[in-house]
């Protein structure tokens, strides 16, 4: 008999709670198509030219099991909140005389019906997002997409794993709270009240104005970072900041209410206008309830942002260093002019190789231009607080000035599509990075002399043109000369430059590096801690003197470690973001019926409808408004630091036309996502509370 | 002068294959100043008159009229405007706001006219000390008894001074001590303030307050009597004969 009446309310209650369910079903399927992409084949060929692919796949172990106890604590959550809806039926039971352990049990049942149901759904669902996921993923980076990775059981067995430990966790709290439970407490559950706060106004107000200094704090030592180290990328700013931001945003809405109390509540002037009475103790009874609960929603969303924001900050990073490759692939062979027909061959044999051209790069042993790239370097390497002086980021090959055939400039100009441009016999050209313009072309003007013969400068020059990192045209700066000036100048390295029509996969480069025992990858991370440095004092990547190296856009654009983070980011972001709002929409579902009376006995009294309408109207604003105006305030300033942190320790030298744009893009971007989905939740919860309200007052 | 006028109602409810006639062809008058009981077995229509009465429901044939002004004609914009300005209202179950202190509740209805705060507090202040309720004030409904409930409920309902008290089994879930204190509240209003009252209630007791008793049965007036200058023992005994010949299905 108990359990038909139990699989009777897990039907009632997967109804009627039907948010819950699909949020669980959610849960799973995410939990489910992540994990099977860590384990997906398309993946891990994408990765498979970096070594970084464990540590992706440990990245996003460890983000699931932090979502793994957070989707815990609103299991927990939402199934306290379906024992205070059902407090009265529990009672009744009791009253019947069945056993407290018997309706722990009928309970147990009960969850794990609807577990195993969304357990069962989430891992269907879960497998058509993870197709789709892999497809988005591997198109835009190169790699080859196909269908066939299949059901992955393991990443089945970890979703289920999970799935398990946020059960255990959730139903262990909820045990435990049953079975304290008296019979008085349950029949009065649903009318407990919230006289703490009233009581004790004066803690809420000294609460209050302490979140008001810990926000006030954490963005000042966001903003002028006084305990950090720029070595350390001021992780111990940072760290204070964010936790400081929580503690502002925990205490913040269990202090209103007292604020609001004991301000506005007691201006009888302020509380008697229009429909004023109502929203204050509509809003005051819900922060009373809901002071923590508030506040943990705006947790949840400042989390949500700030993940949201590095996400997006590394993949305007990552875009970037693709940006600055105008190759899809070069191969290095260091020292001298080198034919480099046989992977020319089997290139063209086996991919839609479009254009590609060998050439060497030159040098006189001059340092005359470096000298001019260092000082304009060490400007913004202070600027942006980094000790080191700009020599460390120069690798040994790119130490000396380095030079370029004229033909060869045209022919690449040519490749890349760039407009043609001319040269006479006594002049030359620089092509430089944006940021060396202005104090090359100040010094240029001056030159007359190029290795003992007479010359001019003819123009600057400065579209993309793999320079960023070394080993491409020169380290942020090429000179281009007459080519029988540069003939008469020692090879410093050659280079076989190829574009594809669409771009090289990872799995061909991973077969063409196999393929010839000569290749391999040059490591594309960033600069520091990167390669070795030899007497000389300078950094090289080139470790081994008989091998050529692979990069490009297609072989190392995106760094292993900066698509690692971006995905999990996203997830934790999409997971963070999805929980915070069905938890507001469940309190607001929970609300509904008392919100419903409300409003009918005002249409009693005689409030028009259009009146009704408008409170409804506001009382939905202020809820809404509430945690993420704290939010967005907070999170702004801390998502604009951490941008900028990210921006200017990802490249040593300014990349960006102005960095300030660019993390007003990322704090933009990142809130306009949030408020666009916030807003249309709340517009749809909007629709639906004033329907239910309209529908009870006619 | 007559206040309300109750011209040949009819209420139906339900669609052509079951209909249930809940008011029939009824009608009556209501003069300024009276205390009007109506009293009839459950399923008899009193309810359903009074929420027509109140337009809380709406009448499938017949005239209501407020002084002189027909409320079933009435557009329904006007509707919520007509209850603000005319109507109190007293429920079973008090029905105050469970947010809301006892002194808001009472205060609602004047804010909901949007008169300046002071006046709201004003006249919120003066009927709380005529109740005898000023110690209730800052609590919570749910934080005092069922009788203190009520009296706020009744303080809420004459706050506005409408023109007409509808209450709906105001004592229906008192004890018989604090229905009587009910009781005398609303009859003392009555006399002091000249509120008209209608009246719902199955209690003989409390319908014995009244100055008039319509008698509802399967949706008409059954039987109607006036108090007039009988004493409230004579009264409560016609009462009781009435009842007995409808069929004496009250409780006494």
């Amino acid at each position: 008999m108990l359990k038909k009446l139990s699989f009777r309310n897990a039907k009632r209650q997967a109804r009627e709670y039907l948010m819950f369910f699909a949020t669980m079903i959610g849960a799973v399927a995410l939990i489910y198509s992540f994990n099977s992409l860590v384990f997906s084949e398309a993946i891990s060929s994408l990765m498979g030219q970096n070594s970084d692919t464990n540590y992706t796949a440990m990245m996003v172990v460890v983000f699931s099991l932090i979502i793994a106890f957070i989707l815990g604590w609103f299991v927990s959550y939402m199934m306290n909140f379906v024992l205070r809806k059902r407090s009265q039926e529990l009672s009744t039971y009791m009253l019947l005389g069945i056993e407290k352990k018997q309706i722990s049990k009928m309970f147990l049942t009960e969850n794990i019906v609807i577990g195993t149901a969304a357990l069962v759904i989430g891992l269907m669902l879960g497998f058509l997002l993870a197709e789709i996921l892999n497809a988005m993923l591997t198109g835009p980076f190169g790699g080859t997409y196909s269908l066939s990775s299949g059901f992955s059981l393991q990443a089945a067995g970890l979703t289920l794993l999970y799935f398990i430990i946020i059960y255990l966790f959730a139903l262990i709290g909820n045990r435990r709270k049953l079975n304290k439970m008296q019979l008085i407490d349950l029949l009065r559950y649903e009318n407990r009240n919230e006289t703490y706060y009233l009581k004790k106004s004066w803690v809420g107000i000294i609460i209050f104005c302490l979140s008001i200094v810990c926000g006030a704090v954490s963005m000042y030592i966001l903003l002028r970072r006084p305990f950090g180290n720029p070595l350390d990328g001021y992780t111990a700013d940072i760290y204070i900041g964010f936790i400081l931001t929580l503690l502002c945003l925990f205490g913040i809405f269990s202090g209103l209410l007292s604020f609001l109390h004991n301000t506005l509540g007691k201006s009888k002037r302020w509380k008697y206008s229009k429909t004023n009475l109502l929203l204050y103790r509509l809003l005051t009874s819900k922060i009373n309830n809901m002071g923590k609960f508030l506040g943990g929603i705006a947790t949840l969303f400042t989390l949500a942002i700030t993940v949201f924001a590095l996400a997006i900050a590394f993949g305007i990073t990552a875009n970037k260093s693709v940006e600055l490759e105008a190759f899809d692939l070069t191969i290095l062979h260091m020292g001298e002019e080198y034919d480099f027909s046989e992977y020319s061959r089997y290139i063209e044999q086996n991919s839609d190789v479009e254009s590609s051209h060998a050439y060497s790069l030159y040098t006189n042993y001059d340092n005359a231009f470096m000298d001019i790239r260092n000082q304009t370097a060490a400007i913004y390497l202070d600027k942006t607080d980094r000790y080191w002086p700009p020599e460390t980021y120069i690798y040994k090959e790119n130490r000396y000035d380095t030079y370029m055939k004229f033909s060869d400039y045209c022919t690449l100009r040519d490749m890349l599509g760039y407009e043609q441009v001319d040269m006479s016999e006594n002049e030359f050209i620089i092509h430089c990075m944006p940021y060396l313009a202005e104090s090359f072309e100040k010094y240029a003007k001056d030159i007359n002399e190029i290795s003992g013969y007479d010359f001019s400068f003819a123009g600057i020059y400065n579209e993309v043109f793999s320079q960023y990192r070394g080993y491409g045209n020169g380290q942020e700066y090429i000179l281009v000369v007459p080519d029988y000036i540069a003939e008469q100048m020692d090879v410093l390295y050659s280079l076989f430059a190829a574009n594809a029509e669409t771009s090289f996969s990872g799995k061909f480069l991973a077969l063409l590096e196999s393929k010839f025992d000569t290749l391999t990858f040059l490591d594309s991370s960033s600069m520091s801690g990167a390669g070795f440095s030899d007497d000389s004092g300078f950094l090289s990547k080139l470790l081994y003197d008989d091998m050529d190296y692979i990069s490009g856009k297609s072989a190392g654009g995106v760094s292993g470690q900066e698509l690692s983070a971006i995905l999990p980011l996203f997830y934790l972001a999409l997971v963070l973001c999805m929980i915070g709002t069905v938890i507001l929409a469940v309190q607001l579902l929970s609300e509904n019926k008392k919100h419903i009376r409300h409003y009918d006995m005002l249409n009693t009294l005689g409030l028009d409808r259009k009146v009704i309408e408008k409170t409804a109207m506001k009382q939905m604003l202020l809820y809404f408004s509430l945690p993420a105006i704290p939010t967005l305030v907070l999170s702004g300033g801390l998502i604009s630091v951490i941008s900028y942190l990210v921006f200017t320790s990802s490249f040593h030298v300014p990349v960006f036309q102005s960095i300030a744009n660019v993390v007003i893009s990322v704090v933009v971007a990142t809130i306009f996502l949030f408020l666009a989905v916030y807003c249309i939740y709340g517009f749809v919860s909007y629709i639906s509370f004033k329907r239910d309200i309209l529908k009870s007052i006619n | 002068m007559t206040l309300l006028q109750v011209k040949h109602i009819e209420k139906y409810y339900g669609n052509e294959r079951n209909l249930t006639k809940a008011l029939d062809d009824l009608s009556f008058q209501v003069e300024t100043g009276e205390f009007v009981s109506i009293m009839g077995a459950s399923g008899s229509g009193k309810t359903t008159l009074l929420n027509c009465i109140s337009t809380i429901d709406t009448v499938s044939a017949g005239s209501i009229f407020l002084e002189n002004e027909d409320i079933t004609e009435m557009p329904e914009n006007n509707i919520a405007a007509f209850r603000r300005n005319n109507l109190g209202f007293i429920f079973q179950d008090s029905n105050l706001l469970d947010t809301l202190t006892i002194e808001e509740n009472i205060a609602l209805p004047l804010t909901i006219r949007e008169l300046p705060p002071k006046e709201v507090d004003n006249l919120t202040m003066e009927i709380a000390a005529r109740l005898g309720i000023e110690d209730t004030l800052s609590k919570f409904p749910y934080e005092v008894s069922g009788g203190q409930k009520q009296r706020c409920a009744v303080a809420r309902a004459v706050v506005t001074k409408p023109k007409l008290i509808v209450a709906d089994e105001p004592t229906g879930a008192l004890d018989s001590k604090s229905a009587r204190v009910l009781m005398e509240l609303l009859n003392e209003l009555n006399k002091s303030l000249g509120a008209t009252i209608l009246l719902v209630t199955h209690d003989s007791f409390s319908a014995s307050y009244a100055g008039r008793i319509l008698f509802l049965k399967d949706g008409k007036i059954f039987n109607e009597i006036v108090k007039g200058e009988k004493t409230s023992p004579a009264f409560y005994h016609e009462i009781l004969d009435v009842l007995s010949l409808m069929g004496g299905d009250f409780p006494c």
